[in-house]
């Protein structure tokens, strides 16, 4: 036996699954690539659905609430799918074990260098670089702009880049007028300063952060960059300061703390659209935690083997062209939706390395044509996106009887049905308690 | 004030015979419902072909196609690209050897026609050749015969007819639909026009109307009082996000329809269907068994057609003329210009019906001849040799690059687009260094480029910013440039942030319809980023009512 757990993926699904199983068991992750955690916005969303347009974000703001709300109603998701191991109470037993693996989590990743706030009670907003929110549960320190009400009728200062794209002036009137009309808070002020990275001697493209966020892993380009906002910001009047997010991605710890030395907690980074520096970040501290937890990682894609009803072995296609096979007990899939690859389409839909049947809600995909899961109107939740496999209360995939297809595999994250990371506001969520379940039910 | 002529339609004959009528100093107005090429011309395979389809029975049309296409070349120089084709034979065709043969000797006499529209003569592949030009293609084909035609981009074709019609003194207005029209007894006076984004409604009078509407012309036919009857034919397009051959290939689907793939600009295109439909113009959706029909099609030529990445489908409704007892595919492409005068006894009215891009100037010449008749005008028309806007020089894209300080690409692709007036558009940089950055990184598009169709095209929407620019229409359909192209129009509109939000969720069901009913394998990724930009980081459904 090469290992006890090999899980394939190493997303933050994947990831939690390999550190739960590496308390115990000799533990690998098989993984082709990065998928959808390396291009998050590096903040984690527990509950709090985003349901119809307009509605009042005063119904989604509660966590609990909102776990509440799917443990109630939404009976294939797979928080109430764990929540079904619990005998007593079990709405109250399930934000416990939330509440637990989360801030286990959190702890981890802290010793990675990434350190997260936010609150298990409620969702902050947090503005984005488009001029527009989103509704979120944790976000990285540097991220963090702290309690938004209390810069009711202060002064906002944005900071752009030279060459910036995203018409920052009007993106930060459109906030102003966005916060003011829908009530939430009214800012005094919105200003808006561009730092002309060419004259600090520095070159960049002129448009992509995460190119500028690499420029700024280097402490040198980072310290004069950040004196050249201290520059600017000294003559302004001002109460708080917004930027890209371009402080660092692989030496994020040492970038974060001298902006934090400088400028304390004024100044934050908005969410940035996918790819983003925080997604990266985010992935790379990963990485970094299943070295930590004694994980080996095997570069390659995984095949399966023929096995009847136990998975015996999977096959490695590496990079190189070359081949290995790897045994394991247990294996845990943590592949991911359509970016990773995690579901094809192959005559119908199924997951692509065992050849799993897909589900959408409680009924397997028969018909290939997307049409028959989507509405006519993108912003409405697409029931296509909710595709994935169907697995018991142990999280082992189902067929379409609802027997276990084999017994020592397992399904986390964004590769499970009854879902919609999309519009359902759980996805990390989702992949962080599904992903550690898995590792603990897959170390026996 | 009395125009001597409305047009309704900003389609290419709409366009085109704006553009006519105002060079031979006529008062013009059109009026366009939605954008200009949003109906049955934006959704055109985009060709300026010889016509070599009529050459067995009707040889003066193509003639009359090929002198045209040369004509086109030369008034519009920066937007048309040569489209090499090959015809491929495939053993199964019935009786391979002799049926190459055949199809050389048509070709052969095709060449006659060649010189007009600056076409090289066909050659002869032989399987070897073919598999050398296109080693994706079957092994069953035994061989091919080429032929060369043109392809454009026929929003900027239309677009520049506005353009030049406006230089020449006519009113365009897009978003505004002709509502009903003011008549005396029968005859027609002029339109009740509404604009479609204010909501104002005034009243335009004419001496003569042209219902140039394309698929919407028997509706607006109807309200004149009369009625012109059509074969509304729909056709579907499948858009690739690469360039799957060098060329086109002629293809045949399962009912032995021919069916084009070619490239076009930095996409593919698979098409088309032909199929009578009855339903709603302004809602149209393509089915499974489209796609499927087209991708069976390129299939049995191409066999690795389903490991690329369908972007998107493209649909719109030819308005055919009327035949009964036909199929669609027997169909011609004939026009017909109705003097309802004559026809009805209802003064003051036209309706044109029919034809295809290819002979767009032609139809808009002997429309504008009906109408200056009609008006006693015996100014010639120039349309033929008087270059449309963009089209009085090539410019030199490296020495632009250079002067402005941007990336060759980005100006290459805008002097594509623009031709001649490039270097007034990236004029734009120096009034604001920001004008550089891209809107859209995939086709690429400069902010200068969006601000440009703003203020000089009638760009309203980013619908109508993507019919001019292409922005939206690469691979990532939208992620990166949708908000980016909104907050460009919200500066130059002046719009807040409801109008901003509107354009944004407008643009999304725009690109949407083209996606869903195609989304599977790797399109799906995509997707999925795109969705989680625009609903998840964006927060768009939760912005938030007080």
């Amino acid at each position: 036996m090469d290992y006890d757990v090999i899980v394939i993926g190493s997303g933050l699904a994947g990831v939690a699954a390999a550190i739960n199983a590496a308390k115990t068991k000799k533990v690998a992750v098989i993984r082709k690539g990065y998928g959808a955690t390396a291009l998050c916005s590096g903040t984690f969303d527990i509950a709090g659905r985003t349901g119809k347009r307009g509605r009042p974000f005063k119904d989604f703001v509660s966590i609990p609430q909102g776990i509440g709300h799917i443990l109630e109603n939404e009976k294939q998701h797979p928080y109430s799918i764990l929540s079904m191991a619990f005998t007593g109470d079990r709405f109250n037993e399930f934000i416990t074990m939330v509440n637990t693996i989360g801030e286990e989590f959190f702890e981890r990743l802290r010793e990675t260098g990434i350190h997260y706030k936010g609150s298990w009670e409620n969702n902050m907003l947090l503005p984005t670089q488009h001029g527009a929110f989103k509704a979120t549960s944790f976000c990285q320190s540097s991220m963090f702009p702290g309690n938004l009400a209390k810069l009711m009728g202060r002064t906002i200062l944005f900071i752009g880049f030279e060459k910036t794209p995203i018409h920052n002036r009007t993106r930060a009137e459109f906030l102003r007028d966005i916060l003011s009309k829908y009530g939430f808070l009214s800012f005094k002020d919105v200003l808006y300063i561009n730092v002309d990275i060419q004259s600090l001697g520095l070159r960049w493209n002129g448009h992509d952060f995460i190119s500028l966020a690499g420029i700024m892993d280097d402490m040198d380009n980072a310290r004069r960059i950040a004196a050249s906002i201290r520059e600017i910001v000294d003559k302004q009047d001002y109460d708080h300061i917004f930027i890209q997010p371009v402080m660092g991605i692989k030496n994020y710890e040492d970038v974060s703390k001298l902006f934090s030395d400088t400028f304390g907690d004024a100044l934050s980074e908005l969410v940035a659209d996918s790819p983003s520096a925080p997604g990266l970040r985010l992935q790379y501290a990963l990485d970094r935690m299943l070295a930590q937890h004694g994980v080996a990682v095997i570069d390659g894609e995984a095949s399966c083997s023929e096995s009847p009803d136990t998975i015996k072995t999977v096959g490695v296609s590496h990079k190189d062209g070359s081949k290995s096979t790897f045994a394991a007990n247990s294996f845990i899939l943590a592949t991911g939706k359509f970016i990773s690859n995690g579901l094809t389409k192959n005559k119908t839909w199924q997951e692509s390395i065992f050849g799993l049947p897909a589900f959408i809600g409680d009924q397997p995909v028969k018909d290939a044509f997307a049409m028959k899961y989507l509405t006519d109107d993108p912003l409405d939740e697409q029931a296509l996106f909710s595709m994935g496999v169907k697995v018991d209360n142990s999280l082992r995939p189902v067929d379409e009887d609802g027997a276990v297809v084999y017994k020592n595999l397992y399904a986390a994250g964004s590769v499970l049905s009854g879902y919609n990371y999309i519009y359902d506001k759980t996805g990390m969520g989702t992949a962080l308690l599904t992903g550690s379940k898995a590792g603990i039910f897959s170390a026996g | 004030m009395l125009y001597d002529v409305a047009v309704i339609g900003g389609g290419v004959n709409g366009t085109g015979i704006a553009r006519d009528c105002a060079m031979r100093g006529l008062r013009v107005v059109l009026f366009e419902k939605t954008d200009l090429s949003s109906g049955a011309t934006g959704a055109c395979t985009g060709m300026i072909h010889g016509g070599a389809r009529y050459l067995l029975n009707d040889i003066h049309t193509t003639y009359l196609s090929s002198l045209d296409s040369g004509y086109i070349q030369k008034i519009a120089p920066h937007l048309l690209f040569r489209i090499p084709f090959v015809t491929p034979v495939l053993k199964q065709d019935p009786v391979p050897e002799v049926y190459i043969e055949l199809l050389e000797t048509f070709f052969e006499a095709y060449d006659k026609f060649a010189p007009l529209k600056n076409g090289k003569p066909h050659i002869r592949l032989t399987q070897q050749d073919l598999k050398a030009l296109e080693p994706g293609i079957t092994d069953d084909a035994v061989g091919a015969v080429s032929f060369d035609e043109y392809g454009i981009d026929p929003f900027r074709l239309c677009v520049e007819n506005a353009v030049s019609a406006e230089e020449h003194g006519a009113q365009i207005h897009t978003h505004t639909e002709v509502r009903q029209f003011i008549t005396e007894g029968r005859d027609i006076k002029g339109v009740r026009v509404k604009d479609m984004l204010t909501g104002e409604v005034r009243d335009v009078h004419a001496r003569i109307v042209m219902n140039a509407a394309g698929p919407w012309l028997p509706k607006l036919a109807g309200l004149a009082g009369t009625q012109v009857k059509i074969r509304p034919g729909k056709g579907v397009h499948l858009i690739l996000d690469r360039r799957v051959s060098n060329i086109g290939i002629v293809i045949k689907a399962i009912d032995g329809r021919q069916i084009f793939m070619m490239p076009h600009d930095n996409t593919f295109i698979i098409g088309t269907t032909d199929d009578d439909y009855y339903g709603d113009l302004d809602s149209l959706w393509v089915t499974h068994d489209e796609i499927e029909y087209l991708l069976q099609a390129a299939e049995h030529y191409f066999p690795g057609i389903r490991k690329y990445r369908i972007m998107r489908v493209m649909t719109g409704i030819r308005p055919t003329l009327y035949a009964w007892g036909k199929n669609e595919d027997k169909l011609y492409r004939e026009h017909r210009i109705f003097d309802h005068e004559a026809e009805d006894g209802i003064k003051g009215f036209l309706t044109i019906a029919g034809g295809k891009l290819a002979s767009y100037r032609l139809m808009s010449e002997e429309a504008t001849d009906v109408i200056c008749k009609k008006l006693g005008c015996e100014n010639p028309c120039k349309t033929h040799t008087e270059p449309l806007p963009g089209g009085h020089f090539i410019p030199d894209v490296k020495k632009m690059a250079e002067k402005f300080n941007v990336d060759p690409y980005a100006v290459a692709r805008t002097a594509y687009r623009h031709g001649s007036k490039t270097e007034e558009l990236l004029g734009l940089i120096e009034e604001d260094p920001s004008n550089r950055d891209l809107v859209c990184e995939c086709e690429p598009v400069m902010k200068a480029e969006a601000r440009y169709a703003i203020r000089n095209e009638w760009a309203r929407t980013i619908p109508d910013l993507r019919r001019r620019t292409r922005l939206g229409t690469g691979s990532c359909q939208g992620r990166r440039c949708t908000v980016r192209a909104a907050f460009v129009l919200g500066e130059e509109l002046g719009l807040d942030s409801d109008g901003i939000k509107k354009l944004i969720e407008g643009f999304l069901k725009e690109r949407w319809k083209g996606k869903a009913p195609a989304l599977m394998d790797k399109q799906l990724a995509e997707e999925e980023l795109n969705l989680a930009t625009h609903v998840l980081s964006d927060s768009l459904n939760t912005i938030i009512e007080k």
